[in-house]
């Protein structure tokens, strides 16, 4: 009984004895995560009711600013990027809690360990998901925007329920001068600031290497993101072309855009160019985080919607003659159907339209989703 | 036991005894609200196992692998700093882990950056299969890869080198006997703070390297 005591089968966490896994360093770099992911968190619930309105939010989406996706979705993916270093470097300072001796001391402490992993599992998969989003790499099984949607909220409630849990060790190492900070060794004091001087030129480096993608004056430097402004067809990305729709080149003499309402009417192409033409300066901006601005030209969709007698405000049906895709129909609301920047495009940057690009026609609309920008549209339809 | 635990043990953690004030619980109860959603939201997606089985690879991917990969990196350097500075010849700041800053910082925040752009970098460098179109994945992405590489190792050898060997360049011997400019460098700042100092003891004043005529 007594040789038992010295059997060495006890397991036995491991040290670390390395400086900087404390609460003060996981304090300053976690609030430069948690407003990355809040960000994350904001902006991907506005590109989901952008994408998907519900009914109650269909009538009230504002077309104004008309750069409004462009930011909300390209901050989504710069600071989902941004957030890669901030959340291993996090991750590492907070690494030796995971040997915590004993595992387990009652049952809210286990819930919270629980919460914990969740919150941790839920980081690493929103940032892989999404980062592989980008690059139109799909190696799971699911169906990518509900499991990253849904994913979002679990993690952002495991975020919140772990600042609730954590709210005096975070106030107790908020500040320099906090009583928590004061009682870490002073010395480690220019180690930790040299770590987050390297955590925040990671940020930095990540950015300046991948916003190009987006921000159009940062081009030069993208050395890194999937897209780059000056690649595409007329100068502009394109992420379905007209041989992946099903549509090809159409035959601009037999093309008729149909126009349904109290006063329906047909109108060739010959027809359109020969209507009051406008040109607007647009960004075409995408879910995967890429925008580009251009300029387009064409009729207003506002003008073709009168002359068939829809009231004001009305909604509108627009639908392309791509033959399949879940995009093939996108709906306007009412603001961006009267808004007199949307129009059915026929030119971009003083062009005629390339395949790719929509041709004949296309629809183009201030502050909205580069998918719901529907091209080779053959019909409107007023609701 | 790791310093943190040493630390909360002096005092500094005061989780243990604080009170649940309304809106710690009102945040908490928030959280496990926005987690029930995003259960109900996973109910509803169609491939669940398939999600679950990527969430527990994600977590054990980080814990098993690449956190403790991490952790030897920064043991290797320090190591290697160790050595550097016992080996270190006098005049030469003493290895990597020497005098005036030192080089491990540097280092350190050099492999941090690269490893964040590697990141960054592997979903187009490592993708399979041709993209959709020519505008996606446009780039020679193993090029610029090294490319970045390339400059944080020129910023790091550069921002060691100036640490290391080029004073201000106002603080001449004379120069810097006078009052003020006793005064503006009676306390270095935090990055040229030695660790003697930083870890309390007297302030040296960062004139007096050059009024001893030479560097420590």
């Amino acid at each position: 009984m007594v040789g038992m005591r010295t059997l060495p089968v006890r397991p036995r966490p491991p040290v670390f004895r390395g400086a900087l896994h404390d609460a003060r360093t996981a304090t300053r770099i976690g609030r430069w995560l948690g407003i990355a992911f809040a960000i994350c968190f904001v902006t991907g619930l506005i590109s989901h009711v952008l994408q998907h309105p519900p009914p109650w939010a269909a009538d009230a989406l504002p077309s104004r600013p008309v750069w409004g996706y462009r930011l909300t979705q390209g901050l989504h993916v710069a600071s989902g990027i941004a957030a890669v270093p901030l959340l291993l470097t996090k991750l590492w300072t907070v690494y030796p809690r995971l040997f915590a001796w004993p595992p387990v001391r009652s049952a809210a402490h286990a819930l919270e360990r629980l919460s914990v992993g969740v919150l941790v599992a839920g980081s690493v998969f929103e940032l892989v998901t999404g980062l592989l989003n980008t690059a139109q790499w799909y190696p799971w099984p699911f169906s990518f925007v509900p499991a990253h949607y849904a994913v979002a909220w679990l993690t952002t409630g495991a975020l919140l329920l772990h600042l609730a849990v954590k709210a005096p060790e975070i106030r107790a190492h908020w500040a320099r001068r906090s009583p928590g900070a004061l009682a870490l060794p002073a010395a480690d004091g220019p180690d930790r600031r040299s770590l987050l001087a390297a955590v925040a030129a990671a940020v930095g480096a990540v950015t300046l290497t991948t916003a190009g993608q987006s921000f159009t004056p940062l081009g030069r430097t993208d050395l890194l993101a999937p897209r780059h402004p000056g690649h595409g067809p007329q100068g502009l990305p394109v992420n379905r072309t007209a041989a992946a729709a099903g549509v090809g080149r159409v035959p601009g003499a037999s093309y008729r855009l149909t126009v349904d309402g109290p006063r329906p009417y047909t109108l060739t192409l010959d027809d359109l160019r020969a209507l009051p033409q406008h040109e607007v300066e647009l960004p075409i901006a995408c879910v995967e985080g890429w925008s580009k601005s251009a300029r387009w030209t064409g009729v207003r969709v506002a003008d073709l919607l009168e002359r068939a007698g829809a009231p004001r405000p009305a909604r509108v049906r627009v639908v392309s003659l791509q033959p399949r895709g879940a995009y093939r129909v996108s709906e306007l609301g009412r603001a961006h159907a009267h808004d007199p920047l949307t129009l059915l495009a026929l030119r971009l940057n003083g062009e005629e339209l390339s395949p790719d690009h929509g041709y004949p026609v296309r629809l183009i609309a201030p502050n909205r989703p580069g998918v719901l920008q529907t091209k080779w549209v053959g019909r409107l339809e007023v609701l | 036991m790791s310093r943190q635990a040493e630390a909360d043990e002096k005092g500094g953690n005061t989780s243990r005894g604080a009170g649940a004030g309304p809106v710690r619980v009102l945040a908490g109860a928030a959280g496990v609200a926005l987690m029930g959603t995003g259960v109900s939201l996973l109910l509803d997606v169609r491939d669940l196992t398939g999600v679950l089985v990527w969430l527990g690879a994600a977590l054990a991917v980080h814990d098993v692998l690449i956190a403790p990969l991490v952790l030897l990196a920064g043991l290797a350097l320090t190591r290697v700093g160790a050595r550097g500075a016992r080996g270190g010849v006098r005049g030469t700041c003493g290895g990597v882990r020497g005098a005036r800053g030192g080089a491990r910082g540097p280092v350190r925040g050099a492999l941090l950056v690269a490893g964040a752009l590697t990141a960054v970098a592997l979903p187009p460098l490592l993708r399979p299969g041709d993209p959709a179109n020519s505008s996606v994945l446009p780039l020679d992405y193993l090029r610029n890869w090294l490319l970045a590489l390339a400059a944080v190792a020129a910023v790091t050898t550069a921002l060691i080198a100036v640490r290391h060997f080029v004073r201000p360049p106002f603080v001449r011997r004379r120069f810097a006997q006078r009052p003020f400019v006793r005064r503006r460098f009676a306390r270095r700042p935090w990055w040229w703070r030695t660790r003697a100092e930083a870890a309390g003891g007297p302030p040296q004043r960062a004139a007096d390297d050059v009024s001893e005529g030479g560097r420590r």
